[in-house]
């Protein structure tokens, strides 16, 4: 007769499967559908408090207060904030080659994501951190230089900022219709304004206001 | 290389009458798919780094696997156990433990304690919990689904050790795909390096392995052969298990030079698990073959050749491989298994096992006997042969010397 046994012998006793195979199964089924699902029971974005920071890897920004910020994409290094139509994405990373380059690979990426790009801000090309060609002498260190790409998505504006400092670089990317844009231009160009490219430490970060 | 023992912890390819064996298959399968659409996407983007990354993973497991297996053990899982621990660590543990509880759990704790709290402590609280945990439960799934059971620490802290070793391969490419994307894609085979670098040559001793083979040592500890049972030690080593991963997760080791010598702390940590764990185990063969000896079954030179530390079984090896060559220690391995394989079948109670080892002990004890007669006959033989040819050499000298010669 073709049946599952839960076979052992006695000897097994510390290690019954009968014990065990439920025991995972439960633990299992709820670290992948029961966790997960916790989140969904509270709000997952919340209004931003007024002199508030946040961070994404190792750079930061200020979001102006009263937008609403995604708690999910906060925590996954990417914090994004909403106001009505217009998302406010924030994310960094960082780049060795020159700025010209960065700018170039920018608008692959956002070209990659259906957006057609407007013509690029100049940027220096010759400010490689990192240069396989023995000729060519790097920099130490490359001062902030903000460069600011538009660019279209569907019937959406959107405006890129990227700013650089050293190899550390950040990103704030603005989608939303031309006229909530214009509307929260303030907003925007405080957040904008407000970029830390630096180091950004448990430390140094400011306790949020709760 | 040859195995060790072959009964321990043998998990069969096919075995669907087994509930245990499901168990594996279908959560492997299920944390498989969760990590291939987690990482489908970053993979059909960065192919290079796709590609370094699986290449990069070969002579990891090759490495630590030979590392592993090679330890100078006496009990030692089967391969088949090996293979079943590394599949759970990497599919398992990873895509249905890990991947979506770690993001919940820092996710709630911005929504109930602060923001910065989840981004600063958030990665030191949900880790342990998720990841040990699915990969502790693992090493219960690979001894279920092989119907077997912990004989003591270290069959729990080699199939730990090969758990984490999955767990650890897939996270690296997970890694890896999360420095190019930093990196923008400016550099993939850079960005691979580098963080094959950092992860696995200069932070190694911060590795998934020796987390959970702390927490498979853990496991033995508590519930190993009676005789190998150490409780305190199983709470000592679970608590390394998630404390050294919570603390390297935490914001509690700031900079470089901190992290550096937290991590070169941990091999001592290991050696020191190990050396506890190898005590147990032949604490536990030395207290069930004794009965064997007094039975007459085996000599007790055959228990003291299984040794209580590493240090002694390393130089008995050398000493088998000095005189019997290679075959010596293929023959000894063989041997060992069977003592290994009777203590765990006396202490058992399996009656119908132990008579079957006890029998092969006996006749390869006769064996021995027997062949270090003719050993004996054949030196003695020798021995009279060369005592005759120096009897002749020297009746030939004195005569020569009675004829005036010098020889």
């Amino acid at each position: 007769m073709w049946r599952l046994t839960f076979t052992e012998t006695r000897r097994a006793v510390p290690w019954r499967a009968a014990v065990w195979t439920p025991v995972i199964a439960v633990i299992g089924l709820i670290l992948f559908l029961a966790v997960p699902a916790l989140p969904g029971l509270s709000p997952t974005t919340r209004p931003v408090e007024p002199g508030e920071r946040v961070a994404a890897s190792t750079a930061s920004f200020a979001p102006a207060a009263g937008w609403t910020l995604d708690l999910d994409a906060a925590t996954s290094a990417r914090p994004t904030v909403t106001l009505g139509s217009v998302t406010v994405r924030f994310s960094d990373g960082v780049w060795f080659g020159s700025s010209s380059d960065l700018l170039k690979r920018m608008r692959e990426l956002l070209e990659e994501s259906g957006a057609s790009v407007g013509p690029l801000p100049h940027a220096p090309s010759d400010d490689a951190l990192i240069s396989l060609d023995p000729e060519r002498t790097s920099p130490e260190t490359i001062p902030r230089a903000e460069y600011l790409i538009d660019f279209t998505s569907g019937d959406a504006e959107g405006h890129l900022l990227v700013v650089r400092e050293d190899s550390g670089v950040a990103l704030v990317r603005v989608v939303g219709p031309a006229a909530d844009i214009s509307a929260a231009a303030d907003d925007i160009d405080s957040m904008f304004a407000s970029v830390d490219v630096g180091v950004v430490s448990v430390d140094t970060v400011p306790q949020e206001p709760r | 290389m040859k195995e060790i023992t072959r009964r321990s912890a043998s998990v069969r390819w096919w075995d669907p009458r087994n509930v245990g064996w499901w168990l594996v298959v279908v959560l492997c399968a299920v944390g498989a798919w969760e990590l291939g659409t987690s990482l489908g996407p970053a993979a059909a983007r960065y192919p290079v780094t796709a590609t370094l990354a699986v290449l990069f993973s070969v002579p990891m497991f090759v490495i630590v696997w030979f590392l592993v297996r090679s330890m100078h053990i006496v009990t030692k899982p089967a391969r088949s156990a090996g293979i079943t621990a590394v599949a759970w660590g990497a599919a398992a543990a990873t895509g249905v433990f890990a991947i979506k509880a770690n993001g919940a759990i820092i996710l709630l704790l911005a929504q109930h304690v602060s923001l910065n709290f989840a981004n600063g402590w958030g990665a030191a609280i949900a880790a342990p919990i998720t990841e040990e945990t699915g990969k502790l439960l693992g090493i219960a799934a690979v001894l279920i689904a092989a119907r077997s059971w912990l004989r003591g620490p270290v069959d729990g802290l080699v199939l730990g050790a090969l758990v984490g070793l999955g767990f650890l391969l897939a996270e690296n490419i997970l890694y890896a795909f999360n420095v190019t994307v930093l990196n923008f894609g400016e550099s993939q085979p850079l960005d691979t390096v580098a963080i094959y670098f950092v992860r696995t040559g200069l932070f190694w001793p911060i590795s998934h392995a020796i987390f959970t083979a702390f927490a498979g040592a853990a496991l033995g500890f508590w519930w190993g052969r009676p005789g190998a049972r150490r409780p305190w030690w199983g709470v000592l080593c679970i608590a390394l298990a998630y404390g050294t991963h919570f603390l390297w997760n935490s914001p509690l080791l700031p900079g470089f030079l901190a992290r550096m010598g937290f991590a070169t702390l941990v091999p001592f940590v290991l050696w020191f698990v190990v050396h506890r764990a190898r005590k147990a185990e032949a604490a536990w063969l030395r207290g069930v073959l004794h009965g064997e000896v007094v039975a007459g079954t085996i000599p007790q030179e055959w228990v003291d050749g299984l040794g209580s530390t590493l240090h002694a079984r390393r130089r008995y090896w050398r000493r088998v491989t000095k005189a019997y060559g290679a075959q010596g220690r293929a023959a000894q391995r063989g041997h060992e298994a069977m003592l290994v394989d009777l203590a765990d079948a006396v202490d058992a109670g399996d009656a119908q096992a132990a008579a079957i080892l006890r029998a092969q002990a006996r006749a390869a004890h006769e064996e021995a006997q027997r062949r270090a007669a003719a050993a004996a006959h054949e030196a003695a033989r020798l021995q009279a042969a060369w005592d005759e040819y120096y009897r002749q050499v020297d009746e030939y000298r004195r005569y020569w010397a009675a004829r005036g010669y010098r020889v």
